[in-house]
């Protein structure tokens, strides 16, 4: 059967085999001792055996209780939420993305009131963008807004 | 002593103690949290801690680390949910004496219990690691790779319930770790033409990843599968009276050396030490007194609590004498130090005397700041419980961001954390342990450097990693550390098949 524990055996063994066919094209090095490639490929080896246990061991995984459609679409929103949200950061600027992750995360996460939601997330991203601007004069990124 | 006393002197500097107080009292919030760990606290903070200069950055992460601690019991007892996983031992006899309405006094016991536990564990680290560093001094090559390789071997203790995967885990971060230059050639490696690769993957970003973003991501999903109704507290603060604090200060006492001790063997944390001094205060006690242990015995707090704030001096010791991470906070602290241009292992003794001493000063009083707080601050701490999930959640995540971004004030960290994070949460999912993968980072480029200049000293000769006394018994400590666990496990499956 096809387990977690299989299919992540399966994609570390092609990671391996990739690490050692690169790490092949590396130089050798002049004088005594194991040159650049020599640990990466022990490693990559190492991985593969590794990942042969992982597939025919099959460790048992704890069983766990399966998302029900509307909460993996929750989930995922939230997930997607916050690579876009990573992605426009440098692009629009700190304040505003993080304004608008921040309500977006608190109305996925909790159906009330939207202007206690976006209240809140005021309050969050000011003090996050307080904090770190002027306490830790980290500078923030402003993007094409602030 | 003169050091200790400068010590003292430079920890009492406004700006230091200032920071160690907010250091307690945020770590006090974060462990009381169910969901926050004291290595997410550590690592969230540690950002923060790069705009100071060094020894408030390293005395403000300490302080994080030991109010965690302690603030796990906070939510162990008055919840029957550890705040930390430190703090399970906690909750089974903290909870029913909340239900008996004793919450005030199993509180103030904790309080008193965790401050004793990191005093004691302090005392340890400032008597031991100075002696063990004076040993370390003397290693060259060989004697560092076989330390990393000792590091390494630590894994297959720390990989939870299977050692395969953490072995998995552990060598995927022997990968990683080897993107960016060759030590030895310069040459780039893994780095496909990316600049900000050539000086490797940065385990920070990868930290807050794996501990804040991963940890984030699952609680979303338990909260969004079940929906918890926050239980309401009803409690009364009588804090207990002295002579009832005199029963247990042997438990105390005996716990603390038991938490100093498993914190100092790497690979065994706090967890472990709560249990382990829990279970011997048990086996102290009279036969009458043993059946009244999970119902509510005050020797129960106590026994785990000092046995859990032992662990942070503990695990100290390997740490800054050897440079090799205990657990997991360790590891974040291990980074700390670096960025802060220090190198944890025998020559911080030598180089930064004057850090050391004040960091031990810090944690000294970081620990009676622990008690203080535990006994003032209880009924504030609790309302901490009441912060609702959807606001928490989020703020880690976008904490972690700007985290990430302000290590070195770049976005790749922030791309990096992400990914981490993502993996992370698949990793935890199914079961692979993240600790293996910060150990492999760190540890990963020092093994590999150390084992190739050894290499030329011998020309070519792999007996220099045999013949030299020091190497030779750390190999065999690695591989006894490495295969023992394994063999435990293999004979507590037999037992069991056999019961069964």
């Amino acid at each position: 059967m096809l387990t977690a524990n299989r299919i992540i055996g399966i994609i570390l063994i092609f990671f391996s085999s990739a690490v050692w066919y690169i790490a092949s094209g590396f130089p050798e090095q002049g004088g005594s001792g194991p040159g650049t490639a020599f640990f990466p490929q022990m490693m990559a080896v190492l991985l593969i055996i590794i990942s042969l246990g992982l597939i025919f061991v099959n460790p048992v995984t704890e069983e766990q209780t399966k998302f029900t459609k509307e909460q993996l679409f929750q989930f995922l929103l939230i997930v997607i939420t916050l690579v876009i949200y990573i992605f426009l950061i440098p692009r629009v600027g700190f304040a505003v993305t993080t304004l608008f992750a921040a309500f977006a995360f608190i109305t996925a996460l909790n159906k009330a009131n939207h202007l206690i939601a976006a209240v809140t997330a005021l309050i969050i991203t000011g003090s996050v963008y307080a904090v770190f601007r002027f306490l830790f004069n980290v500078p923030l990124p402003q993007g094409i807004l602030f | 002593m003169e050091m200790m006393l400068h010590g003292f002197m430079e920890a009492f500097q406004f700006n230091t103690i200032t920071l160690i107080i907010l250091g307690v009292l945020a770590g006090i919030i974060i462990g009381s949290l169910p969901g926050l760990t004291a290595t997410m606290g550590v690592a969230l903070f540690l950002p923060i801690s790069l705009g100071m200069d060094a020894i408030g950055g390293i005395v403000l992460l300490i302080a994080v680390y030991f109010g965690s601690i302690y603030g796990g019991s906070i939510a162990a007892i008055l919840l029957n949910t550890p705040g930390t996983p430190a703090s399970a031992a906690t909750a089974l006899d903290g909870y029913p004496m909340t239900k008996a309405g004793e919450a005030g006094k199993a509180l103030a016991i904790a309080a008193i219990a965790s401050g004793a536990g990191g005093l004691i564990s302090t005392l340890m680290l400032t008597l031991i690691s100075p002696q063990l560093s004076t040993v370390a001094l003397r290693f060259s090559a060989p004697e560092s790779f076989a330390l990393a390789l000792f590091g390494l071997s630590i894994i297959s203790s720390i990989s939870g319930k299977s050692v395969l995967k953490g072995l998995a885990v552990g060598v995927f971060g022997l990968i990683i770790a080897t993107v960016g230059m060759d030590p030895m050639t310069s040459y780039p490696r893994f780095t496909f033409d990316q600049p900000t690769l050539l000086t490797g993957i940065n385990f920070i970003p990868v930290m807050i990843g794996l501990f804040a973003v991963a940890e984030a991501l699952i609680q979303i999903e338990n909260h969004l599968k079940v929906k918890e109704k926050t239980k309401s507290i009803t409690t009364n603060y009588i804090f207990p009276k002295l002579r009832e604090l005199k029963v247990i200060w042997m438990s105390v006492i005996r716990s603390s050396f038991i938490g100093t001790f498993i914190g100092s063997v790497p690979g065994a944390g706090a967890d472990i030490a709560a249990f382990v001094a829990y279970n011997e205060a048990k086996r102290f006690s009279t036969k009458e007194e043993r059946d009244t242990f999970g119902k509510g015995n005050p020797k129960g707090i106590a026994s785990a609590e000092a046995g859990n704030n032992g662990v942070t001096g503990g695990a100290m010791v390997p740490l800054l004498t050897l440079g090799i991470p205990g657990d997991a906070v360790a590891a974040v602290l291990l980074g700390a130090l670096m960025i802060h241009g220090m190198r944890p292992g025998p020559m911080l003794f030598a180089d930064n005397a004057e850090m050391v001493y004040t960091l031990f000063a810090g944690m000294f009083i970081a620990a009676v700041l622990v008690t203080i707080f535990g006994l003032l601050g209880v009924k504030l701490f609790t309302k901490v419980l009441y912060v609702p999930k959807h606001i928490l959640l989020p703020t880690i995540l976008i904490l972690s961001i700007v985290g990430a971004y302000s290590i070195n004030n770049n976005f790749f960290d922030v791309y990096v954390m992400l990914i981490a994070g993502v993996i992370g949460y698949f990793m935890k999912k199914y079961g692979f342990p993240a600790s293996p993968l910060v150990l492999a980072l760190i540890l990963g480029p020092m093994a590999e450097s150390e084992m190739r200049r050894a290499l030329v000293m011998s020309e070519g000769s792999y007996a220099i990693f045999f013949t030299r006394p020091i190497s030779a018994t750390l190999i065999a400590l690695a591989v006894i550390s490495m295969i023992a666990p394994i063999i435990f496990r293999y004979i507590q499956y037999r037992k069991e098949n056999k019961a069964s």
